[in-house]
């Protein structure tokens, strides 16, 4: 298998895409964190009637609501980012993997043809994918670099 | 107590010991991701129990850092009824490969699964005897070639969820080294389940079984040749999803949705069904005629073993009073023999093997031929990599502050050092993310001291890029300090670092193969 023509030839959609919640717009912004924090997801999408509208992050609230306790009953749409920059669905790994590394963002929404959300890319999901390719020299590691024996065990 | 279980992290899983499988075994996967999963589980390490037999699988219980026994050969299920009886409080794992637990054990397994004593079997199947190097095992498909078979195996193999099944298992799963996420899965379904919890591993032995399982591995085919079971969810496969398995009779077939065909009309999987025989139609899907089905095939509720037996000691001691041994022992015909000469002194030899038998490399690569992208990615060192400089701050920095400073230097994680500058701890997002959002906490009252990560795991600008992958993609890790060899760290490495480099490695000039 071939990394190089993978990443050339898969498109987004090949990737996990999962890594992500929905709320509407209106959910206030403490019901949000709790929903991501218990699914474990650092991004989440905004929509408004069936349409993304916003994304709102891990990073988002480091940067943003940590140490502002008031924001916590506000509706989402009054801390999200609006308008998010989003991919097509079809557009190739390489393309996906060089332009969000020349960005600062972290989760980049994927929507398909017609502008319907099918998930969201993240940094993670793609390192995932490369791993992926070579399960023996990545997964088949021992737990640190230097855990391998240096001397020969019986015959 | 319970804080302690909540605060263990991988690290606390991983063991001193050399771990002494080949480079590149898929042992080492599922090592991994047990040493994730456990964290998870809330069981204190103090009252687990690893359990082996013999084989290249039965190293595991060493490399794991709870309590653990390498017992003998195929007996290891034994081991485990008899310790979890006797103190039904531990968490036990029987580790065992297709020849330990099929094979010479192979009765053992049996009645350990039909008694349905509470502890989980990870069963390694690479299908091969690898510590002997390279026999055929009891999984061997025939015409298997290998030392001991050479003109071809003429053994029909076992089919080891078949046979679980068959010794009326509670709970038989299926998952395979490389589908990292899914075993992560299932070890953890295993772990909830009641009685005994049966997982075949497929595990590929790089040495002597090379590609025994790539059908249901490589990523360009395994989606066509393997399906995920999802309990309530109509059995549905292939990288488009479009395929699925209909019953015919008392047969499964593999049918295309379209064309009259729709997901109704496929077989729906059910892992609670009393009658086994869904669950062991499934078990006869085989490569290359059907989807190799992965997950849990079986998991039903039956009286678990040890509670019994120790409800009826406790009932005998009640209605008859404390036996005393010693009177049962000499209750009947026993006699003593007399003292004869003594027995001669045997001398034990010991052989002192050499120490200075270093393991070759496998590959033994031209050091002057130019680097692939792919060597690059994999193998190169750290120090290759354009790593931004950490941002180090103390352990007694107020939450308060170390926001500032991540905002500041547009940070996304600071490290913690102490006063001689050595790394002691990782404060990231994710830590204010999972720990202080939402909650009514004074950030300038509280120091990064009881948030961050503590000792958390780093690399060494001269260890390999592919082990940064391995941690970022088994377990989840987005930033990785880089250290020098006294523990300072000089880097941080992240997954857009990583993204970075890949972007810049790979050129357009493309080929298939």
């Amino acid at each position: 298998m071939n990394l190089n023509y993978s990443l050339h030839n898969d498109t987004v959609k090949h990737v996990d895409l999962s890594f992500y919640v929905e709320v509407q717009k209106d959910n206030p912004v403490d019901q949000v964190i709790a929903k991501m924090q218990t699914s474990q997801r650092k991004c989440a999408l905004v929509m408004d009637h069936g349409k993304l509208i916003g994304i709102f992050t891990a990073h988002d609230i480091a940067r943003r609501v940590i140490d502002q306790s008031e924001a916590l009953n506000e509706p989402i749409e009054t801390i999200m980012t609006p308008d998010p920059l989003t991919l097509q669905s079809d557009i190739t790994l390489i393309e996906a993997i060089r332009f969000m590394s020349d960005k600062p963002h972290r989760y980049m929404p994927v929507v398909d043809a017609e502008g319907r959300v099918m998930g969201t890319l993240t940094h993670y999901a793609i390192i995932k994918y490369m791993s992926d390719h070579f399960p023996e020299e990545i997964y088949n590691l021992p737990p640190t670099p230097d855990h391998f024996a240096s001397t020969r065990a019986g015959a | 107590m319970a804080d302690a279980i909540e605060t263990l992290t991988r690290k606390d899983f991983v063991s001193d010991q050399e771990v002494r499988w080949c480079p590149g075994c898929g042992d080492y996967a599922i090592l991994a991701q047990m040493q994730r999963v456990l964290p998870e589980m809330g069981i204190a390490r103090e009252d687990m129990v690893f359990i082996s037999g013999i084989g290249c699988s039965s190293r595991f219980p060493y490399y794991m850092n709870t309590y653990g026994l390498h017992t003998i050969h195929g007996r290891a299920a034994t081991v485990a009824t008899g310790l979890k009886v006797a103190n039904p409080d531990l968490h036990v794992w029987v580790i065992t490969g297709d020849g330990d637990s099929l094979s010479i054990g192979g009765n053992h397994l049996l009645h350990v699964l039909r008694r349905n004593v509470d502890l989980n079997i990870i069963l390694f199947n690479n299908a091969i005897y690898g510590l002997t190097k390279g026999q055929y095992s009891p999984t061997s498909p025939p015409g298997t070639r290998t030392y001991s078979s050479p003109m071809g195996s003429v053994e029909q193999d076992f089919n080891a969820i078949s046979v679980a099944l068959a010794a009326e298992a509670t709970f038989v799963a299926r998952s395979v080294d490389r589908n990292t996420k899914h075993m992560a899965e299932i070890l953890k379904r295993a772990t909830e389940h009641r009685g005994t919890s049966f997982v075949e591993i497929y595990q590929n032995c790089n040495i002597y079984n090379d590609g025994a399982w790539f059908f249901a591995t490589q990523a360009d085919v395994k989606d066509d040749q393997t399906v995920i079971l999802e309990h309530g969810q109509p059995i549905i496969f292939g990288k488009d999803r479009d395929k699925g398995i209909r019953i015919n009779g008392l047969a499964p077939e593999v049918v295309t949705l379209g064309n009259g065909v729709s997901e109704s009309d496929l077989l729906a999987h059910d892992e609670t069904l009393d009658n086994p025989a869904h669950a062991y139609l499934l078990s006869r899907l085989t490569h290359p005629d059907y989807p190799v089905p992965f997950g849990v095939f079986r998991c039903v509720e039956r009286p678990i073993y040890e509670e019994q037996i120790i409800a009826q000691g406790r009932q005998a001691v009640e209605e008859r009073g404390a036996g005393d041994l010693n009177a049962l022992y000499h209750a009947t015909d026993t006699w003593i023999v007399p003292e004869g000469p003594d027995a001669e002194t045997v001398q034990e030899v010991h052989e002192e093997l050499p120490t200075s038998n270093i393991i070759p490399d496998i590959d033994q690569e031209d050091p002057m031929a130019p680097r692939t992208a792919l060597q690059q990615l994999l193998y190169d060192p750290i120090s290759s990599l354009d790593l931004p400089a950490p941002e180090c701050v103390s352990a007694d920095t107020s939450v308060a502050d170390a926001v500032e400073t991540m905002r500041s230097k547009n940070m996304g994680c600071l490290l913690v050092v102490d006063k001689q500058g050595l790394l002691r701890g990782i404060f990231a997002q994710g830590d204010l993310f999972e720990k202080v959002a939402g909650r009514d906490i004074d950030l300038k009252k509280i120091t990064i001291d009881s948030l961050m990560t503590k000792d958390p795991t780093a690399l060494k600008t001269s260890d390999p890029i592919g082990h940064l992958l391995h941690l970022m993609s088994l377990h989840g890790f987005r930033h990785i300090p880089i250290v020098d060899p006294d523990g300072r760290p000089v880097g941080l490495a992240s997954f857009k670092v990583m993204l970075r480099f890949t972007g810049g490695l790979f050129s357009d000039d493309i080929s298939p193969n």
